[in-house]
């Protein structure tokens, strides 16, 4: 049995954040990724909302967004969305189910990784930031917040946190309840399940403004080096399987990831989902910077 | 036939069937956590869907007959056997030593038994003496045949005890048939075979031969020699006596057929006596007598010159004992009256003379330590005393008066008699009792008896026949109805378990590859 060992993730430096930020700001500030229909922000200070449109309620709206009109007139709870403000909300959602963490958690670490990056980025612009960690369960939550020393509940959070080897499994769904009022949703996870997490996708669209998926992948985990037969074992199920492993396997399970990433892939682009499949092997920052360019076309 | 002790324990050989019903998953395969199994569904060894088996773990085999071989093996395997079990019974008198032509008796003897056992298949031969039959001497070899006849003529043989005559067995007899009593086994059994080796018939033997101190002069001493005719004709020897200085005395002959001849002398003191016959016959063996006479010589005591003439004059008289004075070489024991002169290694006897004498009151006891044989009977009831004895832990009183004690052998490493009876007076101690008092004294503490000494070398009645007697030869060739072959039963429950203990080594091994090789593969995955 291998040793147990604690998964650390390191953060990016304090320069390699700085550098990131500069470059990310003139595509955010610009233009900053919204739902369809949002207009363009600038960076000043302040709140205010610009009403957008209209959304059946669902658990956890604000009581006070109820649209009281719309809602006599369908006979069904109505809220009015608002449009993004140039200080908007943010809540990174951070997969920390156990498949994160085979082959070394490479995938981890890089997830933790973007997702420091990312809020220094926008606490930099001045939005709020909050965090979840899920598995099966929310496993952890920092409530949004605003500020440099936001950033090092976050970066603390995130050094803090292990995914289990086994046993937790991925139900991004359970963030949606998590998430109070319009928020950007920054998703980063594998996206290993059985519909792509398709379906939770879509119960996080109804509760946030604007949504982007990264998918993280590890080419590792679909090439393994030994050949012969082996129990392979889901470590987020536990259910177990005899395969026989080799050239030809590996190249199935290549397949098969493919096959689920443009999957995940179809479907965001139906849904307005900002998405960008990450191989851990690539720069983080490269992949950043990529994911907000095509954010901006897709908007 | 193979057959089993406990064959109810083969049953547990049904449980090979489950051992392989236990294995039908195949065998334990490595694991490897992958991040989703979905990735790998194409790669799966086997799919029940399409209806393909796997063939069970192959380690099924091997711990299927690792079971098989325990269980066997708590049945008790036994694989039947033919042999021929023999006692070999060897006559290890005297006689035995008897030159023959080809040489002893004993030697020839067995060197035919060795011929006869050839010809005897899966002989498992157990060689006993007539001499010591309760000691086995083990199989029959050379080492065995030396040992034998190394020891033969020093103990007095005897028929078996019926114990060791169990009806299982062969019991083969090896003897020279020259005594009879020998051949006489109790009940009814008799020897199987006879081995007799008896060729030569004429022997003359010095069977026993003593010696006392001489009655009338203590420097010389009486010897007396037996003198045996074993064998079958009239023979006429010489006999000759002599000791260290040389010979003493000759004498002429002739004795009968089974005849004897007591053959006395006088020699004077010395420290061996030996006899011999001449001519020499074919056993050698008992030609020649030696004695030792070191039991009889007489002992120095040194006494002080302070005792009482009468107790000086008891020690010179006394047949064992030499008078010395204090101070003189090879002293074996001291007499000490008051001056301390006693040498405190050897065996010392202290009268104690402090007091102006007295007679206690009281009854004379002896302790039960002295046999009522030695117990002098005194004349005087009230014996005068001399001083005042007092008995220590662990001292033993010999004699008391009343509860004072008067002769006391006291316990320390040297042996020490004290008494306090008083020598010097004629009234309480007169006539023989001085002198029998001494002798009893020196015996205690020389712890051998002194008056009545005799040395003698003793070879036993018969030890010089050779000459088979008549009804040895009647047992020869009886029993035949004794079986000849017998069924023995070998236990064959060690090979199964070495087998065992093989195969669970095997599967430990491979039990152990297989981890290592996991462990180096959870290694390499989690680099």
């Amino acid at each position: 049995m291998a040793t147990q060992v604690l998964i650390r993730a390191a953060l990016p430096s304090e320069s390699e954040l700085q550098s990131f930020a500069r470059a990310a700001a003139q595509l955010m500030v610009e233009r900053l990724p919204h739902a369809q229909g949002s207009r363009t922000v600038n960076r000043r200070a302040g709140v205010g909302f610009q009403h957008l449109d209209h959304r059946d309620y669902a658990a956890g709206d604000e009581v006070r967004h109820i649209d009281w009109r719309q809602t006599a007139r369908r006979r069904r709870p109505i809220i009015r969305r608002f449009e993004s403000e140039s200080v908007s909300d943010w809540t990174l959602v951070l997969d920390a189910s156990s498949s994160m963490a085979v082959h070394d958690a490479a995938k981890w670490r890089a997830a933790v990784r973007m997702g420091a990056a990312m809020s220094y980025a926008l606490l930099e612009l001045g939005h709020r930031v909050g965090l979840l960690a899920f598995g099966g369960h929310v496993l952890s939550e920092v409530p949004r917040g605003r500020g440099q020393h936001h950033y090092a509940a976050i970066a603390r959070r995130l050094v803090e946190l292990q995914p289990a080897r086994a046993g937790e499994r991925s139900e991004l769904g359970v963030c949606a309840r998590h998430l109070h009022g319009a928020a950007s949703v920054f998703a980063i996870s594998d996206f290993l399940a059985d519909d792509e997490m398709r379906r939770d996708l879509s119960a996080l669209l109804q509760r946030c403004t604007a949504l982007h998926a990264l998918q993280v992948t590890d080419s590792a985990e679909t090439e393994l080096q030994a050949a012969g037969d082996f129990d392979l074992v889901d470590v987020e199920t536990g259910a177990r399987m005899q395969a026989r492993t080799g050239e030809d396997a590996n190249a199935y399970a290549s397949g098969e990831r493919a096959a689920m990433t443009g999957r995940l892939r179809s479907f965001c682009a139906r849904s307005g989902i900002a998405f960008t499949d990450w191989d851990v092997a690539q720069s983080w920052q490269h992949t950043l910077l990529r994911h907000l360019v095509q954010a901006r076309s897709l908007c | 036939m193979l057959t089993f002790v406990s064959p109810l324990w083969l049953f547990g050989i049904l449980l090979l069937p489950v051992i392989r019903w236990l294995h039908r998953g195949g065998r334990h395969l490595r694991s490897v956590p992958v991040s989703r199994l979905g990735l790998w569904q194409r790669a799966a060894a086997s799919s029940p869907a399409a209806g393909e088996r796997r063939p069970p773990d192959p380690a099924w085999r091997r711990r299927a007959l690792l079971t098989a071989l325990l269980f066997i093996a708590l049945a008790g395997p036994q694989f039947p056997e033919q042999r021929t079990d023999i006692t070999l019974w060897v006559d290890d008198s005297l006689s035995m030593l008897t030159r023959e032509e080809h040489g002893t008796r004993l030697a020839e003897g067995l060197a035919q038994v060795r011929t006869l056992l050839s010809e005897v298949p899966h002989a498992h031969v157990d060689v006993r003496t007539l001499g010591d039959p309760w000691h086995r001497v083990g199989s029959l070899s050379e080492a065995s045949s030396a040992a034998i006849v190394s020891g033969a003529g020093r103990k007095q043989p005897s028929a078996p005890p019926a114990a060791l005559l169990p009806d299982d067995r062969m019991h083969w007899l090896v003897t020279d048939g020259a005594h009879a009593a020998l051949s006489e086994w109790p009940g009814e059994i008799r020897p199987d075979r006879v081995v007799q080796v008896a060729g030569v018939t004429r022997n003359v033997g010095l069977e026993r031969l003593s010696a006392r101190r001489s009655l009338n002069d203590p420097e010389r001493y009486d010897v007396s020699l037996k003198v045996v005719n074993g064998g079958t004709a009239p023979e006429n020897r010489v006999v000759i006596i002599a000791t260290n200085s040389g010979e003493l005395a000759r004498s002429d002959l002739r004795l009968d057929p089974g005849g004897f001849t007591l053959v006395n002398a006088s020699i004077p003191a010395s420290a061996k006596v030996r006899a011999a016959l001449q001519p020499g016959d074919a056993l050698a063996e008992d030609d020649e007598l030696v004695l030792d006479l070191g039991l009889l010589h007489r002992r120095r005591v040194a006494t002080d010159a302070k005792c009482p003439p009468a107790l000086r004059a008891a020690v010179a008289a006394h047949p064992a004992l030499v008078l010395v004075e204090q101070g003189a070489s090879g002293v074996e024991a001291s007499l000490d009256c008051g001056t301390g002169g006693a040498v405190g290694s050897v065996a010392s006897i202290r009268v104690l003379a402090n007091r102006t004498p007295s007679r206690p009151r009281g009854s004379l006891q002896w302790s039960s330590a002295v046999p009522e044989s030695r117990r002098i009977r005194l004349d005087s009831e009230q014996p005068q005393v001399a001083a005042r004895l007092a008995a220590r832990p662990g001292d033993v009183v010999l004699l008391a008066v009343g509860d004072e004690p008067v002769i006391v052998s006291r316990a320390g490493a040297s042996r020490l008699l004290e008494t306090s009876l008083d020598f010097s007076s004629e009234d309480s101690l007169r006539g023989p009792e001085i002198p029998l008092l001494v002798n009893l004294l020196f015996e205690r503490i020389l712890g051998s008896p002194l008056l009545d000494a005799i040395a003698s070398v003793d070879r036993g009645a018969g030890s010089a026949n050779v000459a088979p007697s008549a009804r040895t030869g009647a047992g020869a060739g009886a029993a035949a109805t004794r079986p000849t072959v017998s069924r023995f039963l070998r236990d064959w429950t060690p090979p199964f378990l070495i087998a065992g203990l093989l195969v669970l080594l095997w599967e430990l091994v491979a039990l152990g590859l297989q981890a290592y090789r996991s462990i180096n593969y959870a290694g390499a995955d989690s680099t």
